[in-house]
């Protein structure tokens, strides 16, 4: 490991915008997936199969 | 200092109308607790991030990193990594039942009341802790903005927040964490590029830095264990903390669930890489102080113009804020919701549920004061109660929450031993163990290992319990 102000702070940059980067592709391939399979279906939102849970559950959907 | 207290005045005078307006939008328990869940992708991932953004933020690390130096500041990537797996992992099944509460959740997963008090009441405990490391902070930027005795501080913005929690629950704590985000990240931003000037620029604040500190830029400033362990302490307090997971309910769907968790991410790492240039150039400019928690009201006082030391002060005031208000709401729901609703159900159905929520606000933000008046847990570096907090909750809930939806297998015999054995190891190993290995680490393991024991020698939970989370099938594992 580097000891210098080299790696320690700006690699710290640097990897914090691949974190994110990745993240960013994630959500978005998430989201064209789910965008091309719910043509015509309820959506994407899991909550919408769920069903009653505890005693505060009321079960229905979130509004979209 | 009048024109500090002028700005403080005006943004506290913001702070109650955004309460009062929320009172008129609550009509009910879901309201109140969960902001009714119709929350869009930016105020939630607001509420995420200025709740994820505390004191420890502005005053604790900032401490940390003047005490130690740079590796700290590494653990920010806890953050995106944490959140990234509660939206890609823990969200979708999270959040398949509506509740109010996390120990509402654990009640449907795990089909008992006993883990809901048992959660609630870990839940009460651990955050008294935290308000109170969080009003200790309060108490510090009283002192050096108004001048005024920490005790004094500490007990007004208590009061402060209590009111308008109380006033307009989830709903004002949403609007104001929008606001108080807005003011931190303002903050952070002005003040950068000025101390960093009155540093002597960049480059000289880095070398200056390496100079007089060398250690400020080595790996082993801190032992890699405690760096490590504090990683996994951030990490799993990240995903598993009850404010935070109440946040996923609060959310209309899991779209904007991603989407708020990403602004959250972006936010609340760039304004912990702002504030921890901010150590650097506290370093240079103020290099003996008493206690590294002194650094950032000593930028805003000394480096800043007033107007913008004020604001810098405000920011860490409204991270402070957003913070307790959210545990106060939590803290709350635990007594009222959970442990009164669960114990007292009678007294419950006599009384209206808001009534009932409100008193449970009030109470648990007097305690932490109360304790703090009696000397109890002053003097400790902010950051540190910071990470007792999330260890203890990690040790806690991460096993039980984690594994309940990813696991069939797991039960209620599980997720009580999990729960106990999990925050006694942590909290023993705070007491007794030893201070280069962070707590959360062997509660984490002795709270893993008790669930999947415990469950694994007991009768496996009944379908009605797991079927909200496994919908489609409801075979084994």
């Amino acid at each position: 490991m580097s000891d210098g102000p080299g790696f320690i702070f700006w690699g710290l940059f640097v990897v914090f915008g691949l974190v994110v980067a990745g993240y960013v592709a994630w959500m978005l391939w998430h989201e064209s997936r789910e965008h091309g399979r719910s043509t015509g279906s309820p959506g994407s939102d899991l909550r919408r199969d769920g069903g009653p849970g505890g005693d505060d559950a009321s079960g229905a959907p979130r509004s979209p | 200092m009048t024109l500090q207290l002028t700005v403080f005045l005006s943004y506290l005078v913001l702070v109650f109308a955004l309460g009062a307006f929320a009172m008129r939008l609550t009509r009910d328990e879901d309201d109140y607790w969960i902001a009714g869940g119709r929350l869009g992708w930016l105020l939630g991932g607001a509420t995420l991030a200025a709740t994820h953004a505390s004191a420890g933020t502005f005053i604790g690390t900032i401490g940390v990193i003047y005490t130690v130096g740079w590796s700290f500041s590494w653990l920010v990537l806890s953050i995106p990594i944490a959140y990234w797996f509660t939206a890609a992992v823990l969200a979708p099944r999270f959040t398949r039942t509506r509740q109010l509460t996390l120990p509402a959740f654990l009640e449907s997963r795990y089909d008992s009341r006993g883990v809901r008090v048992l959660g609630a009441a870990i839940i009460l405990i651990a955050t008294v802790v935290y308000i109170q490391a969080q009003v200790v902070a309060g108490g510090l930027i009283a002192n050096v903005v108004l001048g005024v005795e920490p005790l004094t501080g500490m007990v007004a913005f208590t009061l402060i927040l209590i009111v308008y929690t109380v006033v307009g629950g989830m709903i004002a704590v949403v609007y104001t964490d929008l606001l108080q985000l807005v003011v931190m990240v303002l903050g952070a931003a002005l003040a950068v590029p000025l101390a960093i000037h009155d540093a002597g620029g960049a480059g000289s604040l880095l070398a200056w830095v390496q100079a007089t500190r060398p250690m400020a830029f080595r790996w082993d400033a801190m032992p890699g264990t405690l760096l490590f362990t504090m990683g996994l302490a951030f990490t799993l307090g990240s995903v598993a903390t009850p404010e935070k997971l109440i946040r996923l309910y609060a959310m209309k769907d899991l779209t904007t669930i991603r989407r708020g968790v990403l602004l959250a991410i972006v936010v609340t790492t760039v304004m912990n890489l702002m504030v921890f240039v901010l150590a650097l150039c506290a370093i240079v400019l103020f290099p003996s102080l008493a206690t590294g928690d002194l650094a950032m009201p000593m930028v805003a006082r000394a480096v800043l113009p007033p107007l913008l030391g004020a604001l810098l002060l405000a920011a860490v005031t409204a991270a402070m804020m957003s913070t307790v208000d959210s545990l106060l709401i939590v803290a709350g729901s635990a007594l009222a919701h959970d442990i009164v609703g669960t114990l007292a159900p009678r007294f419950v159905a006599r009384h209206s549920h808001v009534w009932i929520a409100r008193c449970g606000v009030v109470a648990t933000g007097l305690v932490p004061l109360g304790l703090l008046a009696s000397g109890v847990g002053e003097g400790e570096l902010v950051q540190f109660i910071v990470l007792l907090f999330t260890a203890l909750m990690a040790s806690s809930f991460f096993a039980p929450v984690v594994l309940g939806v990813l696991w069939k297998r797991a039960t209620r015999q599980g997720a009580m031993s999990a729960m106990v054995l999990g925050v006694s190891s942590a909290f023993a190993w705070e007491l007794w163990g030893s201070e280069a290995v962070d707590p959360v680490l062997p509660g984490f393991v002795v709270s893993m290992t008790a669930m999947v024991t415990v469950s694994l020698l007991t009768d496996p939970p009944p379908q009605s319990a797991l079927a909200p989370y496994w919908p489609a099938d409801s075979g084994g594992d």
